[in-house]
């Protein structure tokens, strides 16, 4: 039998899973608008992504409050305690998500509309999986699949390989055309922070996995 | 109506019948010289038997009624006809089962109709989202489903489950609190797309415009066009470097023309690179001007500055005239480019010891600058062309002028893109008169 505050509770945790798929969704979408508008110049895309940070930091607050108020309505049992604290926490890594976004398109507004040599294309190939990984970490705390949450660790793995090679191949880029050393740097600096922004996804898979296993796979030797 | 008059008659028959038939017991019983119980008795009897006998006659009548009316109902839903009915039921018979044939064919008609816009909307480019009132998906088509990979049905949930794209959502929005949203762009790994909002009677409307090709298109020119200019601009300079340097040394008399060609043939092509560079950075960056209020006058006296040089070496008068003090909302470096696009034009195509004008002159919420000249002016079918792209009125005269081509492209677009418009007005021997309309400002705050 489902009593009124049984009812009132999975009403309040479909509105928070709500939100926090609302920021997963935006978050991913800047962090592909960041990277688009470095490559293509694209100064006004740029823009949109600093401007559409507010609305993430807004739901942010808006999910905390939400949860406080779900954790205060009664005395929660460990499976509720656990949801409500370890979606505050994953509010957090996707308002870091959009912040790293921010920054990546800042570097964009820097370099302006010039052209140089860059590995457009390796770029782009990492944050379109940067941004699968953010759309993963969502899709796994809307379906509660821990499984699915620890998955992103393999996915990361890819990440960490293709940070390296753009590092590397920047570098020699640097070293072969000193002038294009600033636009280099600016460069190291995007693929830095996506890399950065992938770790973030990972952080919300392992908390998505403690929610709904109930151990806690963090720092742990990742094998 | 017919039943209860049927079984009133028939009442009123057995009720008449009766108290005739106590009338004729009572005279029957005076005969038979009974007392007057007897009478009352044999005419109670009779009158009973009457009524009930009239009573029964009229539950047959009825039955036989409905029973005819259950035939009739049965026909109408079986939509048969001829079951044997009385006359007058059979045109009701029919009328009823005319209006039902009638029905059946517009809901037919209406199904046909349906499965139409459904096959149009499943068929059409253009992703559709249709969304209810309550924030969920009423109806979405094929090419959506397609760009944002979602899975199959999807209906009834909320947006942001059904499509995982931020733009739709707000756009869905937007439109479910009535405002119009969009166009915005959706960066997506393979597809650039555009999204727009509605509001309608029923909830929102999402449509979703694929812009890819177009995107790639537009980048593929830009970029083409940069990197031909920058290629072509390089040995350009060493041209121009080297006649230059020829013509500071000593020459023999028939290669000092010739040399003096080459430089003037180098010095055109580089104002053409100059100018088609221009174009190609208005273009790509149209949405980014930022407009801001500034004091007019300081940036058209720098803009015509060189027209009034060349002005007085071809001769001509060169008039500036205007209030001082007046303030417009634009981009100077746009104002700065149309302006000297516009002087040098006017001095180009004046003939010597002409006269060219530039004025400022306020028209309530807009400042028209009016460059006018009295030159051979421009023949009205040649009004809506000339700021298109190396279109020219008078091809070889153009080319002698060292024209390029694309100074009107310029200033229309530059117009475009910073709130502005520029028309012209001109016939043909009459001079021409180019205005810029500007959008006025306040004097800006002082800093403090």
């Amino acid at each position: 039998m489902v009593t009124s505050s049984q009812r009132q509770d999975e009403e309040r945790r479909a509105a928070i899973r709500q939100s926090v798929l609302e920021m997963g969704v935006r978050a991913e979408a800047m962090i592909r608008m960041a990277v688009r508008s470095v490559i293509d110049r694209d100064l006004p895309l740029g823009r949109r992504v600093i401007a559409s940070d507010e609305e993430l930091d807004r739901l942010e607050r808006l999910v905390d409050a939400r949860c406080l108020e779900f954790l205060a309505a009664r005395p929660p049992v460990a499976s509720e305690l656990r949801f409500g604290t370890i979606t505050m926490k994953i509010v957090t890594d996707l308002e870091r998500i959009g912040d790293l976004a921010v920054g990546i398109a800042e570097r964009g507004l820097e370099l302006g509309t010039g052209r140089g040599l860059e590995p457009d294309a390796e770029i782009q190939q990492m944050s379109v999986l940067v941004a699968e990984m953010v759309r993963a970490a969502t899709d796994a705390y809307g379906s509660s699949d821990g499984h699915d949450g620890l998955r992103l660790r393999d996915m990361d793995k890819r990440i960490d390989a293709l940070d390296l090679a753009l590092q590397r191949r920047l570098l020699s880029l640097m070293i072969a055309h000193p002038d294009q050393a600033p636009r280099g740097l600016s460069l190291v600096t995007v693929v830095h922070r996506l890399e950065r922004a992938a770790d973030h996804a990972v952080n919300i898979g392992e908390l998505v996995a403690f929610a709904a296993l109930g151990h806690d796979p963090r720092h742990r030797a990742r094998s | 109506m017919r039943l209860e008059l049927a079984q009133r008659v028939a009442l009123l028959v057995s009720v008449v019948v009766g108290v005739t038939a106590l009338a004729v017991g009572a005279s029957v019983s005076r005969v038979a010289a009974l007392g007057p119980a007897w009478v009352l008795v044999v005419g109670v009897l009779v009158a009973t038997g009457c009524v009930v006998g009239g009573h029964a006659l009229a539950r047959w009548w009825i039955g036989a009624w409905l029973g005819s009316l259950r035939a009739i109902s049965e026909e109408i839903r079986s939509g048969r006809s001829g079951v044997a009915v009385a006359p007058d039921l059979a045109a009701l018979v029919r009328a009823a089962n005319e209006r039902a044939s009638r029905w059946d064919a517009e809901r037919d008609a209406l199904d046909a109709r349906l499965r139409l816009l459904e096959d149009w909307l499943e068929c059409t480019p253009d992703g559709v989202l249709v969304v209810d009132r309550d924030g969920t998906v009423a109806v979405s088509n094929q090419a959506l489903r397609e760009m944002f990979r979602m899975r199959p049905g999807g209906a009834g949930v909320a947006v942001l489950e059904a499509v995982r794209s931020i733009e739709v959502h707000d756009a869905a929005v937007a439109a479910l609190r009535g405002a119009p949203f969009g166009p915005i762009a959706v960066v997506l790994e393979h597809r650039d797309l555009a999204v727009r909002g509605y509001p309608f009677s029923g909830g929102g409307f999402v449509l979703v415009h694929d812009m890819t090709d177009q995107r790639r298109l537009e980048r593929a020119r830009s970029a083409f066009v940069a990197n031909v200019s920058h290629e072509l601009r390089t040995p350009l300079a060493s041209i121009a470097g080297w006649t230059e340097a020829l013509l500071d040394q000593p020459l023999p008399d028939e290669a000092r023309p010739r040399a003096e060609a080459i430089a003037r043939g180098a010095s055109r092509l580089r104002a053409l690179f100059e100018d088609l560079l221009e174009l190609v950075r208005i273009e790509s960056r149209t949405s980014d001007v930022p407009l801001v209020p500034l004091a007019l006058w300081p940036v058209l006296e720098d803009a015509a500055l060189p027209s009034v040089e060349a002005a007085l070496d071809k001769d001509q008068e060169f008039v500036m005239d205007g209030p001082e003090g007046t303030f417009v909302r634009g981009n100077a470096e746009a104002i700065r480019v149309i302006v000297r696009n516009l002087t040098s034009n006017a001095v180009r195509y004046t003939q010597r010891g002409g006269h060219i004008s530039l004025t400022v002159e306020a028209l309530g919420a807009e400042v028209v600058v009016r460059v006018r000249d009295d030159g051979l002016g421009i023949a009205p079918e040649h009004h809506e062309r000339v700021f298109e792209r190396f279109y020219r009125v008078d091809e070889g005269r153009s080319r002698e002028e060292g024209g390029t081509g694309l100074g009107l492209a310029i200033v229309k677009h530059l117009a475009q893109a910073t709130a502005a418009r520029v028309t012209l007005t001109s016939a043909l021997g009459h001079g021409a008169t180019f205005s810029l309309y500007l959008p006025a400002a306040d004097r800006p705050e002082p800093w403090r």
